[in-house]
């Protein structure tokens, strides 16, 4: 893992050319993972709206702290996971198959006997654009889900938009913007890695490629909520 | 003159030893048939000869270019002396048949646009394809055109040595006998010299020079194709008592 690392790393100025690879990989993880991904946190806001509400009733006997608290929650937490871990279902399990395919079809060796580096054309731009997508789709997500909390705060807790907005303010700081975002791109580089890391590993056969694509989904979504806890963790230090 | 020395190779996969104190030579403009059973090192040996794989022990010498000890970079040097053709069409799914077989010439040659439409015209005339196949994506293509297409590839580099490995797997047996045709030919009109991987004795009858029978690593038989009759090996005796049934 650790030389994959480093020849990732080392093909990553080199990669920069590879601009078509990265604009179809963009496409490939952002444009058409999107309503996806829009679909799912707009009603994971929902939810988290109804529960907090549903809450703060049983414990406090009021929701008006339901504005502040589910917008800290979406963009502390759940824009960037359920983003990042929809994205490795969709994306990583397409790209750890994909990549697979071309090691038992020894793409990858006859890459490397044109003298092309794998890493520079098959691992980096994947890396590239993953990271530029996730920010993209995150911070995306993220205005999309505050907009359905304020939307069902509205029309199921009565709760005025503009209240929502005051309270809203009164809760966020921008750095919880910075560290969604930050998260996003952890998260958008993880999946890469990994699927690309297992994919290089495959073994032959339809069997061994979806041994490849299951084992990478587990360990990226694992890694993601280990990832997760680190970085709120060390985030933690900023307030 | 000698193009390829191997010197006591061995080559292990965990505790399988897959090539076993392999030494042979191979001259220039030679046409080499390996052959052997599955699982007795063929296709890791000619991995071996372009660094996709990187043996234990033993001495590979391309051209007075030792391998021995190099790292991933200084493979480039004897992989511009070579192609190969791989068991499986190995093309590039998100490209066009052009854009795989100009794909070497854009990395390794500064040859302008026009030397290279002429080049990939060549190569694809030499493998009998129609320039029609051009645009299409490899999954447009049969399976015996894709491995057409893949030798099209290796040829527009010019190599001077040609590795094919197992070129007609998977091919019905028309296709089988132009690719084998096809080997030869195209042997001799680029001058390269070819080692060919193979179960098919049939094909090597036809176009080996020189036969080189592996098992469980080891050459067991190294001459010509007509003396095979005479070893005393019975694995080269069972393989030879095929062809005279058929």
């Amino acid at each position: 893992m650790i030389h994959f690392l480093n020849q990732t790393r080392l093909a990553l100025p080199q990669t920069l050319r590879r601009k078509k690879i990265i604009f179809e990989q963009i496409d490939f993880i952002a444009v058409q993972s999107a309503p996806i991904i829009l679909i799912s946190v707009a009603f994971a806001a929902v939810v988290t709206v109804l529960e907090s509400s549903f809450h703060m009733k049983l414990v406090i006997q009021s929701d008006s702290m339901v504005p502040g608290f589910s917008s800290l929650l979406i963009l502390r937490e759940l824009g960037a996971i359920v983003t990042a871990l929809l994205l490795t279902s969709r994306v990583g399990a397409g790209m750890a198959s994909e990549v697979a395919g071309q090691k038992v079809s020894e793409q990858i060796d006859a890459l490397r006997l044109l003298g092309i580096n794998p890493f520079e054309f098959i691992v980096a731009p994947r890396l590239v654009a993953s990271v530029i997508s996730t920010i993209v789709l995150v911070a995306i997500a993220n205005v999309v889900s505050l907009y359905m909390s304020m939307i069902v705060s509205s029309q199921i807790l009565s709760i005025h938009p503009e209240l929502f907005w005051q309270m809203m303010n009164r809760f966020v700081e921008f750095k919880d913007y910075g560290f969604s975002l930050i998260k996003a791109a952890a998260f958008g580089a993880l999946i890469p890695i990994i699927s690309c890391y297992f994919g290089f590993q495959s073994e032959s056969g339809a069997e061994g490629v979806g041994r490849t694509t299951t084992k990478s989904v587990v360990v990226t979504s694992i890694l993601i909520i280990v990832f997760d806890f680190v970085l709120s963790y060390i985030f933690s230090y900023f307030y | 003159m000698t193009l390829i020395k191997v010197e006591n190779l061995e080559k292990s996969f965990g505790d399988r030893k897959i090539l076993n104190n392999l030494t042979f030579q191979v001259l220039a403009g030679e046409i080499l048939f390996i052959l052997g059973q599955s699982g007795t090192g063929k296709s890791v040996l000619l991995k071996c000869l372009v660094g996709l794989l990187i043996p234990e022990k033993g001495k590979i010498i391309i051209d007075q270019f030792d391998l021995t000890g190099r790292l991933e970079k200084d493979f480039q040097e004897v992989r511009r002396k070579c192609a190969m053709v791989f068991q499986n069409p190995a093309l590039f799914d998100s490209l066009t048949v052009e854009e795989n077989i100009a794909f070497g010439l854009h990395r390794l040659t500064t040859f302008n646009k026009m030397e290279i439409n002429n080049k990939i015209k060549k190569a694809v005339e030499s493998v009998q394809l129609s320039i029609k196949i051009l645009h299409k994506k490899p999954n447009e293509l049969s399976y015996g055109q894709q491995k057409r297409v893949s030798l099209a590839r290796s040829l527009v580099l010019e190599p001077e040595i040609l590795l094919f490995d197992e070129p007609t797997t998977g091919l019905d047996p028309v296709s089988t006998t132009a690719i084998n045709r096809l080997i030869g030919y195209i042997s001799k009109e680029y001058k390269t010299t070819s080692l060919v991987v193979s179960h098919d004795i049939q094909c090597a009858f036809e176009i080996a020079q020189r036969v080189l029978f592996l098992d469980k690593g080891q050459v067991i038989y190294n001459d010509s194709i007509q003396n095979i009759h005479l070893s005393k090996q019975p694995l080269v005796q069972q393989f030879f008592q095929e062809i005279q049934l058929k």
